[in-house]
């Protein structure tokens, strides 16, 4: 497991600045929510951290191992960095069946067979997708795709686990059965969990932590009750409320 | 009464293709010719060579140009090679150069007797042989496969790509096994669109294969068309039915076979996909991909400048260069003049006609006729253009040539019968855009404008055609230039008096130019309008068409 600490991170896309100078402190084994209204940078802050964006400046570290600092010139491939990451259109490969999705970390890995069949039936069954493990994505409901996107996020263990909005395409009702799922299984692994979301009841439902950022800054990091009761400006309470 | 008509036009169409092909037919079927002409073809050793050589190039040229295509799609999507929009637009441009330009190029360069290299280095290139036609035509038609596998790469969904980066996978890693497999269908696609552009080719292969005494299909039907005989235009037309019948099998292999878009739009939402570094492969490739280029498109479009602008042929001083071969062609041939002429009328009037009867087609699926008719409507535009052209001009030929509606009014040697084979062809084209130009626009800005008194003509005029200007303009210019510079059905269907700029142009090269500069000079004069034309057209619809 593992703690992520942002110092200063600074990313602009051109002239456009999507993440001012933020620093930011994800506690080893915690839930931590990026909450914002869309286009506040938060699943930039995700991105940098995965290493699918590179940021312009400041330091990015998972544990105490610096994956990221442009003025050192050390950049960490994303698949170096042993994170899984769940996306919010799933991004499950339609030509691999259950199966061969879940698998695919351990592949790349190169473990045996057996290994890969003990992780991966282990892990279907946790997320409750064993007995579909032939069908192909095409023949799964949103929420089936989802949790095929979580298991593989899940299946080689990794120190950390992102979440860019992985809720926001099933229905009301499914996504309050996600939420305990995956809140569940957050306990049982132990894993840290970085979170983003648009919508408050997600994050205050199921974080340790809530990060509320806007326009690329945060402004205000805080337990999901503390921020409910000493909202730090007016933008924060009416955004909550 | 407006379905009545629609109704008339429809059987119109129906009737100008299918009549051709009926003709055909009875023309094989009523011969009297003992052994029957299909018969002796059969068994005819030539036809065996024609196939064997027809299935060898269009697999090498497929193959060569699904690798070659998915190389360049990757390098210009996927990672930092260096300038790679200017590459990719120049990759791009020989799709809209008539490849028969290739031909002459690389006759100036490479044949034996005094090709440009073989005189300057003391090689003895021969581009009379199997390797040149592959050269050649590859060339052009690696184009297909790469818009194909362009927007292919494009419409990948990026975050496949980045899930599998997050599982531990590599760049390479990454592309074999998420990138690869969910490319096969458009590779397999674009795969069999160049072997289907391979076999239905008649250009490249009449000049450079039929020197080197290699046939292929097309150019066998051609020479059997010119014996005039009776026996060898039944000939032709057996062979035609087989060439026929192999287009239509690899239509149906391929996924949603007559759906192949020419001219594919690449505008809009672009996803920003990883870009992988190259790292120190990177300006290794880049000398690689120059030298491929140089070799490609620089190498042939100089030797057309030298030829053209050359007195005598293959000698580098500057007192050898000047206009006297423009001067000769385009003032003191009168054959140029009227190829022009009648070019410019010729596919001016196909345009005309494409655009009518495409804007007609997609208005009464839209608003006539049921909707559900659009499919089997699609299918049935699309038919004549996947025909090869020699197949489409032989039935012309055999169906219309004594006359319309019988012997109604006879067209041998016409104009018309020309027109006609540009308008079947290229209507794929036409109805298409205009199809997608009439689906944009909503039938209530139609239904507001009758509501405010206008009636079919006012609301055509006021609302239709300013919505619609772009659409009408690009789909005359689809059209339009394919068939200004066509080749393969024209030299079928030409005659005294008939020449086009791309009749003329083959029989200059075929029958040997004095001096070689005319089919150069000729050659440019097609290469630089094509180039304007693509721009206007691209400026003309804000860049969703041309390339």
């Amino acid at each position: 497991m593992s703690s992520v600490t942002l110092s200063n991170v600074h990313k602009s896309f051109g002239d456009v600045v999507v993440v001012k100078d933020l620093s930011l402190k994800v506690p080893d084994g915690d839930f931590v929510s990026l909450l914002g209204p869309s286009g506040c940078g938060k699943t930039t802050v995700l991105r940098m951290v995965a290493g699918l964006e590179r940021n312009n400046s400041g330091v990015i570290k998972l544990g105490d191992e610096v994956v990221s600092n442009p003025e050192a010139k050390i950049f960490l491939a994303p698949e170096k960095r042993h994170i899984g990451m769940v996306f919010q259109s799933y991004a499950v490969w339609p030509h691999m069946n259950v199966f061969d999705n879940v698998a695919y970390p351990l592949k790349i890995k190169k473990l045996s067979k057996t290994e890969i069949d003990l992780h991966v039936w282990e892990i279907l069954k946790l997320v409750e997708l064993d007995g579909l493990e032939k069908r192909m994505p095409a023949q799964l409901s949103g929420g089936q795709q989802q949790r095929v996107a979580l298991a593989r996020g899940l299946v080689m263990r990794p120190k950390l686990l992102l979440l860019d909005e992985p809720l926001s395409n099933l229905d009301a009702k499914l996504r309050e059965k996600m939420r305990e799922d995956i809140r569940k299984i957050q306990q049982q692994f132990k894993i840290t969990c970085l979170y983003v979301t648009h919508d408050q009841v997600e994050a205050f439902t199921m974080s340790d932590l809530i990060v509320i950022l806007n326009e690329g800054e945060i402004l205000q990091t805080g337990r999901p009750q503390e921020i409910r009761q000493n909202p730090a400006n007016n933008f924060v309470a009416d955004f909550i409320r | 009464m407006k379905k009545f008509l629609l109704f008339i036009f429809f059987a119109f169409l129906l009737y100008l293709f299918f009549a051709p092909f009926s003709a055909l037919f009875k023309h094989l079927l009523t011969t009297e010719i003992v052994p029957h002409p299909f018969v002796e073809t059969f068994r005819s050793s030539l036809l065996h060579t024609a196939l064997r050589n027809t299935f060898g190039l269009g697999l090498a040229v497929a193959s060569l140009s699904a690798v070659f295509a998915l190389g360049l799609a990757f390098l210009f999507t996927r990672t930092d090679f260096p300038l790679k929009s200017w590459w990719r637009g120049a990759f791009i441009m020989p799709y809209t150069v008539p490849p028969i330009v290739g031909a002459i190029a690389w006759i100036l360069l490479a044949n034996p007797n005094n090709g440009f290299l073989n005189v300057w280095t003391g090689w003895h290139l021969n581009i009379y042989s199997f390797i040149g036609l592959v050269l050649i035509e590859t060339s052009f038609l690696f184009t297909y496969v790469l818009l194909i596998l362009l927007k292919a790469f494009e419409a990948i969904d990026p975050t496949m790509e980045e899930a599998s980066r997050m599982s531990g996978a590599t760049t390479w890693q990454t592309f074999r096994h998420v990138t690869l497999p969910l490319l096969r269908a458009p590779l397999f696609n674009g795969f069999l669109l160049a072997f289907l552009a391979t076999t239905a080719s008649f250009g490249v292969p009449a000049l450079i294969g039929t020197p080197g005494g290699i046939f292929l299909l097309t150019t066998q039907i051609y020479t059997f068309q010119k014996m005039g005989s009776m026996s060898g235009i039944l000939k032709a037309s057996s062979l035609s039915l087989i060439l026929m019948g192999l287009a239509f099998i690899i239509l149906l292999l391929s996924e949603g076979p007559l759906r192949i878009r020419q001219f594919a739009t690449i505008s809009g939402k672009t996803p920003r996909p990883q870009i992988a570094p190259l790292g120190s492969w990177k300006w290794p490739l880049f000398v690689i991909i120059a030298i491929i280029f140089g070799i490609l498109f620089v190498l042939p479009l100089s030797a057309i400048v030298l030829a053209a602008f050359a007195k005598v042929q293959g000698i580098l001083t500057w007192s050898n260069f000047g206009f006297s071969n423009f001067e000769r062609i385009l003032f003191h041939t009168d054959e140029t003049f009227r190829a022009f002429v009648n070019s410019l009328l010729f596919a001016g009037t196909a345009g005309i006609f494409c655009v009518l009867a495409g804007f007609g087609l997609a208005y009464a699926l839209k608003y006539v006729f049921s909707p559900r008719l659009k499919g089997v409507t699609s299918i049935l535009v699309s038919l004549p253009y996947v025909t090869p052209g020699t197949v489409l001009a032989l039935a012309l030929l055999v169906g219309f040539g004594p006359g319309l509606f019988g012997s109604w009014l006879a067209l041998n040697s016409t104009g018309f019968l020309i027109i006609l084979a540009y308008s079947i062809k290229f209507l794929n084209f036409s109805y298409k855009t205009l199809e997608d130009g009439v689906g944009q626009i909503h039938p209530c800005l139609d239904e507001a404008s009758r509501l405010s008194g206008a009636g079919t003509w006012q609301t055509m005029r006021y609302i239709w055609w300013p919505l619609l200007r772009p659409s009408i303009i690009a789909s005359f210019f689809l059209v339009f230039m394919p068939a200004m510079f066509e080749v393969t059905m024209t030299v079928l269907l030409t005659g005294p008096g008939l020449e086009t700029i791309g009749a003329f142009i083959f029989h200059l090269q075929e029958y040997g130019d004095l001096g070689g500069g005319g089919p150069a000079v000729l050659a440019l004069l097609v290469i630089i309008p094509t180039g304007l034309f693509n721009f206007f057209l691209k400026f003309i619809s804000k860049g969703k068409y041309g390339l």
